[in-house]
């Protein structure tokens, strides 16, 4: 059995405890400037990682983090193991949390102008993004990949928005309840869900190959999961809630019944071939969704992850990819560019369409662009499955980071000319 | 001169005054508390009462509605039966259009089996479905009394200022002890947008002011509502979802009576697999529920 040494658990803590404390130094002063948590995390790992501390001081670098610096060192070989799964189970916590946002009721409530929004801010960035990649192949550095499935994706990743960044500029913008506010809110979280399972059929088909498991066969399986857990699956949690609530300590049965959903979840949809983390996202609705869910409860659970997991999967960002090394301009300024063209032309027809007037529908649609952390888990995970390659990852990174920046700007200059 | 038609009529045409209440009657073991408790409303109301039968009379049927109406002290000249045959929900509804009927009341059970709620027992499909406004009582008396507790559910929509409206105009006509205004504020992401940048004097600071301004909302709706100021009311700001939160706060303060905003829309199946707003409340009833219907939205 492979187990951490003692050098090995010093090497593993050091590098978790700088990462937790480095990213909430950084999250705190990004908070001064009106940015999310999440640009400060990122830039921590750039700051930690090869980018800055490995290329000023490379023996400081190699130091604290031997197993990035030197991963051919089998003596670190059981740390890299430790990261990975640390890695892997905050990006499937995130997914959870990310599912726990989405609720359905809000979108069917909505009705038509959020599912005209959802329509055309997914059509036209997957059309737009398809095309790009199918016309500028070597652009992309599409090399041994599928050039559809790389469209594909580029065109999923353009198409989705961030939920809780836009979320929080709508409240303090005061918006969030307006017509616009719940438009994009319900739109956006129709994206999640649509944009999540667009990207397993996607992972699926680049596995298939692989593990012999057809489209048909992952479609059938994704959608008899979804349907059961988003149905009898909520009814399930929801009734139980009160019982585990009242009777059993708090909050400790009801995150152990959460986490405990979740990995569940993530592990059956693992084994039915389809990609842990669309489990942890629907079992994630479906708890969201239970209407005996305590506000409390429901802020622990955001808190713990969003404070201890996320950091991690976003500094490892920094530390696992060379920002300088694979900086491509062309590459970032071509994305930039049909990031924002598609997805606000896209939204702004929608909710047009949907029966917004003009500046309401623009402000919807420079709303809507705002893209955020799924977007960076969708490039990661393109990543460890070979469907893109560090320049095409950083693109994306870079776009996330740009249009959070500018999203709030551009958003108040339209909102000026509301009525 | 131009005979005015039915759908002018009921085009935007206000919840309230109550000129025209209708009552279904299906024989059940509770028909007579029903048909009491309608006829008292409709008294105080000062409004006819039409009772609505569907299908056949079985022999002595009819005698007893009347020996009901008579019980009721209701006067003959305020009262009429409807007898009539077709589809138990549909015919309903299209005599309370005909009728011009401005509230219907219905008795319901708290709480249906799991399988009725999916395949839907009358009272609920016509609380959905329904362009009048429809009082379901849960627990209704052979020896009536007046709602003297009411509480009303504020929503961000359209329809609420209306809804608040009716429900001061009900709380004056029983001479009601408290009528709560109750905002319901729900908050997705509330929770997940201030999670990792917000400290906890700046969580509660933005709640302190959504509550501010949601009273604020309230005392601006009130003000406009005629009446509201012979009414003793007590506004509260509840979190959570609309329908549900409401459905928590009636099954603990326990008012005689809650009145809520019509749904928006009806979409079926979608709205049972899905619940929202209304079918929270329709799922458990917390206590007599009156969902107002505003015409014209």
């Amino acid at each position: 059995m492979v187990k951490l040494g003692h050098d090995d658990m010093i090497v593993f803590l050091i590098a978790l405890g700088l990462i937790l404390i480095l990213s909430r130094v950084f999250a705190e002063i990004f908070k001064g400037f009106k940015l999310p948590a999440v640009v400060g995390e990122i830039v921590a790992g750039v700051l930690l990682g090869p980018t800055v501390l490995g290329f000023f001081a490379p023996e400081t670098f190699e130091f604290i983090f031997p197993f990035i610096a030197h991963p051919e060192f089998t003596s670190t070989v059981p740390v890299q193991y430790a990261m990975d799964a640390m890695i892997n189970i905050s990006v499937i916590m995130l997914l959870f949390v990310a599912g726990m946002e989405v609720q359905l009721p809000l979108v069917i409530e909505q009705g038509k102008v959020a599912l005209l929004t959802t329509l055309f801010s997914m059509v036209i960035p997957i059309g737009v993004g398809f095309v790009a990649v199918k016309m500028m192949p070597e652009l992309f550095l599409v090399t041994n990949g599928d050039v559809n499935i790389v469209g594909f994706f580029i065109g999923v990743v353009l198409s989705i928005t961030a939920l809780p960044v836009i979320a929080r500029l709508l409240m303090d913008m005061k918006l969030f309840k307006t017509r616009i506010g719940m438009t994009i809110i319900a739109s956006a979280m129709l994206i999640d869900l649509l944009g999540w399972l667009i990207f397993s059929v996607i992972l699926s088909m680049i596995e298939e190959g692989e593990k012999s498991m057809s489209l048909g066969y992952t479609l059938t399986a994704i959608l008899i999961f979804g349907v059961l857990m988003l149905t009898i699956g909520t009814k399930i949690i929801d009734k139980s809630l009160p019982w585990i609530q009242t009777k059993l300590s708090w909050p400790g049965g009801v995150l152990a019944l959460a986490f405990g959903l979740c990995f569940l979840g993530a592990a059956f949809t693992e084994s039915l071939g389809i990609h842990s983390i669309l489990g942890a996202f629907i079992v994630g609705i479906a708890f969201g969704d239970a209407t005996n869910l305590r506000d409390r409860t429901r802020e622990i659970i955001h808190q713990f992850v969003t404070n201890v997991f996320a950091p991690i999967f976003f500094v490892s960002i920094g530390l696992y990819v060379n920002f300088i090394d694979n900086f491509n301009l062309p590459l970032v300024s071509f994305l930039l560019v049909i990031a924002y063209t598609s997805k606000i032309l896209g939204a702004t027809v929608g909710a047009r369409i949907g029966g917004l007037n003009k500046t309401q529908a623009w402000a919807v649609g420079v709303a809507m662009n705002t893209h955020g952390v799924l977007e960076i888990i969708l490039g990661s995970l393109a990543m460890a499955v070979g469907l893109i390659n560090e320049e095409v990852f950083v693109a994306i990174v870079v776009v996330v980071i740009v249009s959070i920046i500018t999203s709030g700007p551009m958003l108040k200059r339209i909102v000026k000319k509301l009525p | 001169m131009r005979t005015v038609t039915l759908a002018e009529q009921l085009k935007d045409r206000l919840p309230y005054p109550l000129e025209t209440i209708a009552v279904a009657v299906a024989f059940s073991p509770r028909y007579k508390s029903v048909i009491k408790e309608a006829a008292r409303f409709a008294r105080s109301c000062k409004a006819k009462l039409i009772l609505i039968h569907i299908g056949d009379f079985e022999p002595g049927q009819e005698r007893k509605l009347l020996t009901c109406i008579e019980q009721s002290k209701l006067h003959k000249d305020y009262c009429r039966i409807i007898s009539q045959k077709g589809p138990t929900v549909k015919t309903i509804l299209s005599i309370c259009k005909e009728n011009i009927v401005d509230l219907l009341v219905l008795g319901a059970i708290k709480r249906e089996p799991m399988l009725t709620h999916y395949v839907g027992s009358v009272a609920r499909k016509i609380s959905r479905k329904a362009k009048c406004s429809v009082l379901l009582l849960t627990d209704p008396h052979e020896r009536p009394r007046s709602f003297r507790k009411i509480a009303v559910s504020v929503i961000a929509s359209p329809k609420t200022a209306t809804t608040m409206a009716t429900a001061v105009y009900i709380a004056n006509i029983e001479d009601a002890d408290e009528l709560f205004v109750v905002n319901e504020e729900y908050l997705p992401l509330f929770e997940s947008a201030l999670a990792d940048s917000s400290t906890d004097k700046e969580h509660d600071l933005m709640k302190k002011e959504i509550v501010k301004s949601a009273r604020q909302r309230i005392d601006i709706l009130l003000d406009q509502i005629p009446g509201s100021s012979s009414v003793r009311i007590k506004s509260r700001v509840i979190f959570g979802k609309p329908g549900h939160s409401v459905q928590v706060f009636a099954k603990n303060k326990k008012p005689d009576l809650l009145i809520v905003n019509s749904p928006k829309q009806y979409l079926g199946i979608l709205d049972l697999l899905f619940p929202h707003d209304l079918e929270y409340i329709l799922e458990d009833l917390p206590c007599n529920l009156m969902i107002v219907h505003s015409r014209g939205f």
